[in-house]
């Protein structure tokens, strides 16, 4: 038993992870703060974002444990190992259980650092641990079937393609639809601050994940002896896995979550504006954005006389009775989000109506951008022909400025005739003053 | 020719083939096993290879490139009397042609999709090679691996995704295209000028 514990001690004082916890670490905040806003700090977004970092980067334990599989053969000293006291599959275990270890203690080091930053700012929730529990579960799970695969294949291959199949196997679950999304970790996701995280399927899915950590140790055991314990070992796993899958599969589509309680926090400018209390942080620079793009629009009918936050963009739009509905987790959700995306998206909700962008619509969106002094980014080409910009085409700026030129009587007198029909996508570059 | 094959097999240059066939070809199995019916799981909605296809098949292919470029005998091999330069550069660049060439047949199983596949292709070997003149050829897979994973995570987040994300950007995009070209060119003369960082001694 000493001369086990002695050879775990040796083993996570040589054992490369030790070089690479830190990087681990890096990666786990880095991808947390692209992912994540620095302004609007979510708890359940933290959290979950915390969970798909482990587990992204646990891919990278994957190669590095399957690297580690191979250390012996690698430097040759395999003949010299057989001559040791201690069976091969211990040192297989000191190596899988020291590799596994260090992956997990980067990871757990930069989620410990996100979430310490998240204690100071988050303003909305309280910090979910079962998504975490499931990104370490992942990150164990991934590093355990690395050295599986460094054992059974050794070779300069084997640790890239391994982390590179662990990350397709860990997504590939999610460009289905349900109920094989239910086998997809990552599909409890968080989606908005009105709802709360479903976190109904983790049970399983740590169950999956527990077996499918059983399996491959079973099968790393395997490549040494092909024993008893070491049969029971890898098909205990594989039952355990399956059954989980079979399960999943069988619990189908999740159905709707009842939203949270919240108390709106309004404010009363040209229009009234009503957000969520979790994003009071960017309530005053929201307030500003859809004042300046909605100042134009006063007395104009159809015009929204008032803004509302609803739980999701699928739910953006301008009602019949003048209510702006928005979403501003969209452009605050990630890192260098803000108001002018804010302004960006509100902006086509106030022209586009139900049919989008054709050619009036994108000359009044663009004017709109450019009296409330938001950068316009410049496409150049039309929308419908592919490309990323979602800004306005080119060919549009002319008119822009042609509209932008005109007296503001005139324009709010036009504006106060042809809004209804703009929105509703009847107007042509013709019927432009 | 000799030579030529000697090095080849040094640099398990037949493995490497067959691996970034293999690669190909089961990624075709696995998109013709779940395009069954109307519904097709590998696509994106123009009916292009899904951004999980486009950026992992190719990083695959890259880092068995990168990983190839492993040599046994370390500085041995340098006091050798002739230039090894051309034979680095013969065998990187057959290798990417026969990656090049499994990928533009696998991307024949979608509708387009290929520009991307070569873009990329040509991006992350680079990256690799580059790479393995600073961590050793056996370890190059671990920065172009980090670094695509996070392009694919924060471009499948973010709505545009931002220039350093460029795997993720569309198949137009001239930037993205001259940042993978650059890399490539920056990667393969790195690998030819000067062997990968590796000691002699070890096995692969």
């Amino acid at each position: 038993m000493t001369a086990s514990i002695r050879l775990f001690r040796i083993e996570a004082r040589r054992n490369f992870g030790l070089f690479l916890f830190l990087p681990f670490a890096a990666m786990v905040w880095c991808f947390v703060f692209l992912t994540t806003s620095d302004k609007v700090v979510l708890w359940p977004q933290v959290s979950i974002a915390v969970r798909d970092s482990v587990a992204v980067v646990g891919t990278a334990v994957t190669g590095v444990a399957a690297w580690m599989a191979g250390r012996g053969r690698r430097v040759r000293i395999e003949e010299l190992l057989v001559t040791t006291a201690q069976p091969p599959v211990i040192r297989d275990l000191a190596a899988w259980a020291t590799t596994t270890g260090w992956g997990l203690i980067g990871c757990m080091l930069g989620a410990t650092i996100v979430l310490a930053h998240a204690s100071l700012n988050a303003t909305w929730g309280s910090p979910l641990v079962v998504p975490v529990v499931i990104g370490l579960l992942i990150a164990a799970a991934s590093a355990t079937w690395g050295y599986a695969a460094g054992t059974w294949f050794p070779g300069r291959f084997t640790a890239p393609l391994s982390a590179v199949v662990v990350f397709l196997f860990l997504f590939l679950p999610g460009a289905f639809s349900y109920p094989i999304q239910n086998l997809n970790f990552f599909s409890q996701s968080f989606d908005s601050v009105f709802f709360p995280v479903r976190t109904d399927l983790s049970p399983l899915h740590a169950a999956m994940l527990l077996g499918l950590t059983v399996l491959a140790l079973g099968c790393i055991v395997l490549k040494r002896h092909r024993n008893l314990p070491a049969w029971g070992t890898a098909l205990a796993g594989a039952a355990a896995s399956v059954a989980c899958v079979v399960v999943l599969v069988g619990v189908g589509r999740p159905g709707t979550m009842s939203p949270l309680p919240y108390e709106p926090v309004c404010s009363q400018g040209s229009i009234e504006v009503c957000m969520h209390p979790a994003y009071q942080a960017v309530q005053a620079e929201t307030v500003d954005v859809i004042e300046r793009l909605t100042q134009p629009l006063v007395g104009v009918p159809g015009a929204p006389t008032k803004a509302v936050q609803v739980p999701s963009a699928a739910e953006w739009g301008l009602t019949p009775d003048g209510v702006l509905r928005f979403e501003p987790h969209e452009s605050y959700a990630f890192l260098g989000g803000g108001p002018d995306s804010l302004a960006s998206q509100i902006s086509g909700v106030l022209t586009y109506g139900a049919a989008c962008c054709d050619e009036a619509q994108e000359v009044i969106r663009g004017w709109l951008l450019e009296q409330a002094g938001v950068p316009i980014a410049i496409c150049e080409e039309d929308r419908d022909e592919g490309g990323v910009c979602t800004g306005v085409p080119r060919r549009y700026v002319p008119h822009i400025e042609r509209f932008a030129a005109l007296p503001p009587e005139v324009r709010h007198a036009w504006l106060y005739d042809n809004y209804a029909a703009l929105t509703r996508g009847e107007l042509t570059l013709e019927d432009l003053p | 020719m000799t030579v030529a094959r000697l090095f080849l097999r040094s640099r398990r240059a037949g493995w490497a083939a067959f691996y970034l066939a293999t690669l190909a070809a089961l990624t075709a199995v696995l998109h013709l096993a779940l395009s069954r019916g109307e519904e097709d799981h590998l696509a994106s909605p123009d009916g292009s290879p899904s951004a999980l296809v486009l950026v992992f098949v190719p990083l695959a292919a890259a880092l068995v490139i990168g990983v190839g470029a492993y040599g046994p005998f370390g500085e041995v091999e340098r006091t050798a009397s002739r230039s090894l330069s051309p034979l680095r550069f013969g065998h990187l660049a057959v290798l990417v042609l026969w990656a090049a060439a499994t990928l533009s047949l696998l991307a024949l199983s979608w509708d387009g999709g290929n520009l991307v596949f070569m873009r990329n292709l040509a991006g992350f070997t680079g990256m690799a090679l580059i790479a393995s003149s600073l961590t050793g050829a056996r370890l190059s897979w671990a920065p172009p691996f980090a670094y695509g994973v996070m392009a694919y995570w924060v471009g499948m987040a973010a709505a545009e995704p931002k220039l350093w994300a460029w795997p993720m950007r569309p198949a137009d995009d001239g930037w993205s295209i001259a940042i993978a070209a650059c890399l490539l060119l920056l990667g393969v003369s790195v690998a030819a000028l000067g062997a990968a960082r590796d000691s002699a001694g070890e096995l692969e």
